[in-house]
């Protein structure tokens, strides 16, 4: 029903499609260095199975099954080339809306552990809010604040202060 | 039965009675929080057990343990965010009959088909502690190996159709389950010198990064955030009574799933988690139209929750007589048995009926209590699927942070899980499964361990799998799940090649989802 809107790797065009090979490709190169780390450890000693005897035996099959995906995702790519569109810029602007969050979140880490949990929350949630709602900012700022604020002095309560020292 | 009968006089107190409820609404709350599932909730009341008598003591932290259960369930419906991986598979179907604007149907049906899923598993318990825990005591680590094969094998099929994504989610879960030192030989594994690794990577901020972060993250990405008011305006009067044939469809579900449930719940290490997946996966095996399920098939809410509620009463089969935890939850429960001065195991029951049958009728209770304060809270709970995203995303990113840091009050564990919510994100953005990473780090030192010492009893033979009368009969079950995953696609093509020649069966017409 709403595919075309929710899903976004149907939304994005071809040249985009050939992108996605990136991330099999990502996986199979964490699966080919797991194996190789494994590796380095043993693997049966004393007539047992030693510390790399599981991992040996799954970074071969993550590295099979990885460099099986990443081929079936080239020749999908392949296949896809001729049909669809362009990315749309809808697709583009959330891709930088997600970056956004993702900057602010960030910042979020950094703020609570060097100005606390309370001013980290609360300026997290003033940013969230001004860059995700575009009207009616003040109002929706009241509505939301409250409620990571009563859940923060809440758990702190129940764990005897361990996210707040006065 | 007299049994019983007396440990519900011992529970009847109001003294006990309030206990038990602090138990059961801290567990629901606390379920509720992504990432803050019921070992969460435990440890945050230990404290306060630790000052009881042991009975109310051990029935407050029990009910901690299953009302996070369905604590988790609810945001898994209402918000897509499973509160807790036992929780996974109740979002399959939950959040997309959520999604029509059926959750107070689906909120209903939660609570209904977990009290009857909690409740027939206590039933069960009683019948069946003393046949149960023989059997249990019985599998060895041959045994436990076949059945996470079993359980990987049953949950290849819930993962859609590209099987490959799946089965890389999978060894994805269990290779980060291989971080740390290993317990047998005592040698570092992938852990780059850092000390922080050593210990292992914690499941929670790995769920809470992949369920949490990542969802929001997804979200975003789809443009949740940028739909205006109109698209929650556009979700119809909320209803509370599932329909007559939603009610009869979930009859059997339920059923089966209770089974399913507590039969792989007494097994120790099989868990909630898989109990609920499976059940899931076979109710959708099951079905006369599989293509229904994930788009909000009434079965496939009601078989995950009878299951992973029926689970928890199967898990407390091994803790009570044999005292082998059958989850990370109940060994929490197990120490928390051990410092009010108590030995979980054979000795219990027949030294401690009154306390053994005390805390099973005070999970009776608990599972009463919760299907009121579930069916009383549903309008209000259900107006959380009307709040717009874009006020949700910023609370769940406060909510996850925390938690992260409560777990273990630890900068670290913070770090692992924003670096899971984006890993998390882009599992989602290429179709991979987050769930299935989740559940095979679970699986994943067992499954280790059981294949080590395997081969260490069979001086490396493969062949101890198939020479155990209950490891074989699992291979068989393995390789004819295998088998069938195989043939299904092939004989669905072909039934379909068939139906376009000749009248639409049941099976191809079109699937009308209610507005309600």
């Amino acid at each position: 029903m709403a595919a075309p809107e929710t899903d976004p790797v149907r939304r994005i065009g071809p040249s985009r499609r050939r992108l996605r090979a990136i991330f099999p490709g990502v996986v199979l190169a964490v699966a080919v260095t797991y194996t190789l780390l494994s590796t380095t450890l043993v693997f049966w000693a004393d007539d047992q199975p030693g510390a790399g005897f599981f991992p040996l035996i799954l970074g071969v099959l993550f590295s099979a099954f990885a460099l099986a995906g990443l081929v079936k995702e080239l020749l999908r790519a392949r296949s896809d080339q001729s049909a669809g569109q362009e990315a749309s810029g809808t697709a583009r602007v959330h891709a930088r809306d997600c970056a956004v969050l993702a900057a602010l979140a960030l910042g979020y880490i950094v703020l609570f552990f060097t100005a606390g949990v309370l001013i980290a929350t609360i300026l997290f949630c003033v940013a969230a809010v001004m860059f995700l709602v575009s009207e009616r900012r003040i109002r929706s700022i009241l509505i939301v604040l409250p409620i990571p604020i009563v859940i923060v002095f809440g758990l702190n309560a129940l764990t005897n202060g361990a996210l707040i020292s006065f | 039965m007299s049994n019983l009968l007396h440990g519900f006089s011992d529970v009847l107190t109001w003294a006990n009675l309030g206990y038990l409820a602090i138990g059961v609404m801290v567990g629901m709350m606390i379920g509720l929080i992504p990432g803050l599932g019921s070992i969460a909730g435990m440890v945050l009341l230990f404290p306060l057990a630790f000052t009881l008598d042991p009975l109310p003591a051990i029935a407050m932290l029990a009910a901690v343990y299953y009302g996070a259960m369905y604590g988790g369930s609810v945001s898994a419906i209402l918000i897509n965010m499973p509160g807790h991986d036992n929780a996974v598979a109740s979002s399959f179907d939950g959040y997309p009959m959520a999604a029509r604007g059926r959750a107070g149907q689906a909120l209903v049906i939660h609570a209904v088909t977990s009290f009857l899923g909690g409740t027939l598993g206590l039933v069960l318990l009683c019948l069946l502690a003393p046949i149960g825990s023989r059997l249990a005591g019985s599998l060895g680590p041959p045994e436990f190996f076949m059945l996470v094969i079993l359980a990987l094998a049953l949950m290849t099929g819930i993962v859609g159709d590209d099987k490959i994504k799946g089965l890389l989610s999978a060894l994805f879960g269990f290779a980060i389950a291989t971080v740390g030192i290993d317990l047998v030989t005592g040698q570092s594994r992938f852990t780059f010198g850092n000390p922080l690794l050593l210990g292992g990577i914690d499941m929670v901020p790995v769920t809470v990064g992949l369920f949490a972060i990542g969802e929001v993250l997804y979200s975003i990405y789809t443009g949740q955030h940028r739909k205006g008011p109109e698209a929650a305006a556009a979700l119809p009067k909320l209803t509370f009574r599932p329909s007559r044939e939603e009610v009869e469809s979930s009859r059997f579900a339920t059923l089966r799933g209770t089974l399913i449930g507590f039969a792989l719940g007494a097994m120790p290490g099989a868990g909630a988690t898989v109990a609920s997946l499976s059940a899931y996966s076979i109710e959708k095996s099951v079905s006369k139209r599989p293509e229904r399920f994930g788009k909000g098939a009434v079965e496939g809410l009601a078989a995950p929750e009878a299951a992973h509620n029926a689970a928890t009463s199967g898990a407390m089969m091994p803790l009570l007589s044999l005292g082998i935890p059958g989850s990370a939850a109940t060994a929490v429960l197990l120490s928390a048995f051990l410092v009010v001065g108590l030995q979980p195991g054979p000795l219990l029951m027949r030294e401690n009926p009154e306390f053994a049958w005390g805390v099973i009728a005070s999970m009776y209770l608990g599972n009463v209590v919760l299907l009121i304060i579930c069916i009383a809270g549903i309008p209000l709970l259900a107006r959380v699927v009307r709040v717009h995203f874009k006020y949700i995303g910023p609370i769940v990113v406060v909510i996850a942070t925390v938690g992260a840091y409560l777990s273990h009050t630890s900068v670290a564990d913070v770090l692992i899980m924003y670096v899971f919510g984006v890993i998390g994100f882009f599992m989602r953005v290429n179709g991979y499964s987050p769930a299935l990473t989740v559940i095979a780090m679970v699986l994943g030192p067992l499954a280790e361990s059981a294949i080590r010492q395997s081969l260490l009893i069979s001086s490396g033979s493969l062949l101890i799998f198939v020479e155990r009368p209950f490891s074989l009969i699992v291979v068989i079950v393995v390789l004819a799940i295998l088998v069938l995953q195989l043939i299904m696609p092939a004989l669905r093509r072909r039934r379909h090649r068939t139906s376009d020649d000749g009248p639409a069966g049941p099976a191809e017409q079109p699937i009308v989802m209610s507005a309600n």
